[in-house]
């Protein structure tokens, strides 16, 4: 009995890995294919301006690239990186709205389009899906 | 050591997380809405609903195009590199279907005005006339204008009042200008704006309304949909004068990205009104710039004094004034179109 809810708790955890990796994987591909795109979805919030836009929108591509790097590499490192990038972005979205800037989201693919209610659901079940995981991974760091 | 660590990071964490939940449990003071104190009459004694009437065009959404005395639509399909081949759906303003027709246009035209005579439309800022008859396409030249918009002027076939952007060989003029398509003159009507630049893009977005006429009054109206100003011009499309509504939205922040493409930027831009129609000696407005979002709100302006006088609840279905696309009016009817669809209402 305790081996299988061990098991299921072992796939379910390893499956919210894999998701947080695609997902990231996901919004960096589409972000670097359409780079122009959130450039301009940057430059529309009034908060950036072309050349600020330019050099943000490399460094979220290339922060999330090394996001994913680190989760592939050094699990708990990228889980905390993970989470501390979803946590500075659930701000930047709260800061837009606050200021009345949020009309729809910019991020690129399924994202587009979404508004802030469906926007802050799906990033606070990813941070709290990376917090599960990390605090899944300290409680075996401890066991070993 | 590890535990300090790990407090910092846990409290760092907390902070954001923090900052995050203020952020969404309370309203920002700055931001604007551009709202304000109405005198709503109890008794709505300006509009009868009277019926919804359904789009023709295949795409979800309603593609309007401007027209004098029908409500068209549209639908675009695809028949080579450079061409489109647009079918355009032709109704009377009782929604009897007149008559379909198709044209092919080239990729990129803006249709800017069409009859069962003619399409008038711009390509990189030429301006093109499409006949019907011959099917052939026309280019109207017009030294140093861009046109953004146009309206015929009352009981002329040739003559136009457009919103442009008119270069001298020293300044860049936005402003409406009286166009005649045979002696291509260009007349002057009013000036919005002067520039040492060319400013036709942002100003094309700044001032971005519609044209409509009241042929009882013999009156033309250009309403800015993001900006609180009506500009009225008699049947010649000489400016008589300008209404500023009371919301007082400013003109919209227009932003650049590196493509050279303006739009809109989001601190800055609010809507204000979305059409107007005119009875005996109101101007009766439909106001975008309301908190209440389930019913269109009108407020009432004198022609006369230009000033405001009160306002009144439509109900239509939830719908509100952010919907409206545009507002036909001809005798006691008015026919709003929504994003969707179209409703009807007899004027009271």
């Amino acid at each position: 009995m305790s081996f299988t809810k061990n098991k299921f708790k072992k796939i379910f955890a390893e499956t919210i890995f894999l998701f947080l990796i695609a997902f990231f994987c996901y919004t960096a591909l589409n972000k670097l294919l359409n780079l122009d795109s959130f450039r301009t979805n940057l430059i529309k919030t009034s908060l950036f301006n072309i050349e600020t836009a330019k050099y943000f929108s490399i460094i979220v591509v290339a922060w999330e690239i090394i996001v994913v790097a680190l989760l592939l590499f050094y699990k708990k490192l990228g889980l905390l990186f993970f989470c501390f990038t979803m946590l500075l972005f659930t701000l930047y979205i709260s800061f837009l709205r606050f200021k009345g800037l949020y009309e729809v989201c910019g991020c690129g693919g399924v994202l587009n389009g979404l508004s802030y209610g469906y926007h802050l659901v799906i990033n606070i079940s990813l941070l709290f899906g990376g917090l599960f995981l990390l605090i899944l991974n300290n409680i075996k760091g401890d066991e070993k | 050591m590890k535990n300090k660590l790990l407090i910092g990071v846990i409290t760092f964490f907390a902070t954001i997380f923090l900052m995050i939940l203020v952020l969404n449990l309370i309203d920002s003071e700055s931001k604007k809405t551009f709202t304000f104190d109405r005198k709503f009459n109890s008794s709505n004694n300006v509009l009868k609903f009277d019926k919804v009437f359904n789009k023709i065009n295949k795409a979800d959404n309603v593609m309007f195009v401007n027209s004098d005395n029908y409500l068209v639509e549209r639908d675009i399909e695809n028949i080579d590199d450079n061409n489109n081949k647009y079918q355009l759906y032709f109704r009377d303003l009782n929604f009897k279907n007149k008559e379909n027709l198709n044209a092919v246009l080239p990729k990129g035209a803006n249709l800017l005005f069409c009859n069962l005579d003619k399409i008038i439309f711009t390509k990189n800022f030429n301006l093109f006339e499409y006949s019907f008859k011959s099917n052939k396409i026309n280019l109207i030249e017009f030294d140093g204008l861009k046109i953004t918009s146009l309206k015929p002027i009352l009981n002329s076939e040739t003559k136009f009042l457009c919103l442009a952007e008119y270069h001298n060989n020293k300044d860049f003029k936005t402003g409406f200008y009286i166009v005649d398509f045979d002696t291509k003159e260009i007349k002057n009507s009013v000036d919005l704006e002067t520039n040492k630049i060319e400013r036709f893009l942002p100003n094309s977005l700044r001032y971005i309304g519609e044209f409509s006429n009241n042929k009882e009054k013999n009156i033309i109206s250009y309403c800015c949909e993001k900006y609180s100003r009506i500009f009225f011009f008699n049947n010649e499309g000489m400016f008589i004068k300008e209404l500023e509504t009371e919301d007082k939205v400013p003109l919209p922040k227009i932003a650049e990205n590196n493509e050279g493409n303006n739009f809109y930027s989001r601190d800055g831009t609010w809507y204000s009104n979305m059409g107007l129609f005119i009875k005996n000696n109101s101007v009766f407005v439909f106001s975008a710039a309301t908190e209440e979002k389930t019913y269109i709100s009108i407020d009432e302006y004198s022609f006369d004094k230009l000033n405001y006088t009160q306002s009144y609840k439509l109900d239509c279905k939830g719908m509100n004034s952010n919907n409206i696309t545009s507002v036909q009016h001809i005798k006691n009817e008015l026919i709003i179109c929504f994003d969707y669809n179209y409703a009807s209402f007899k004027i009271l």
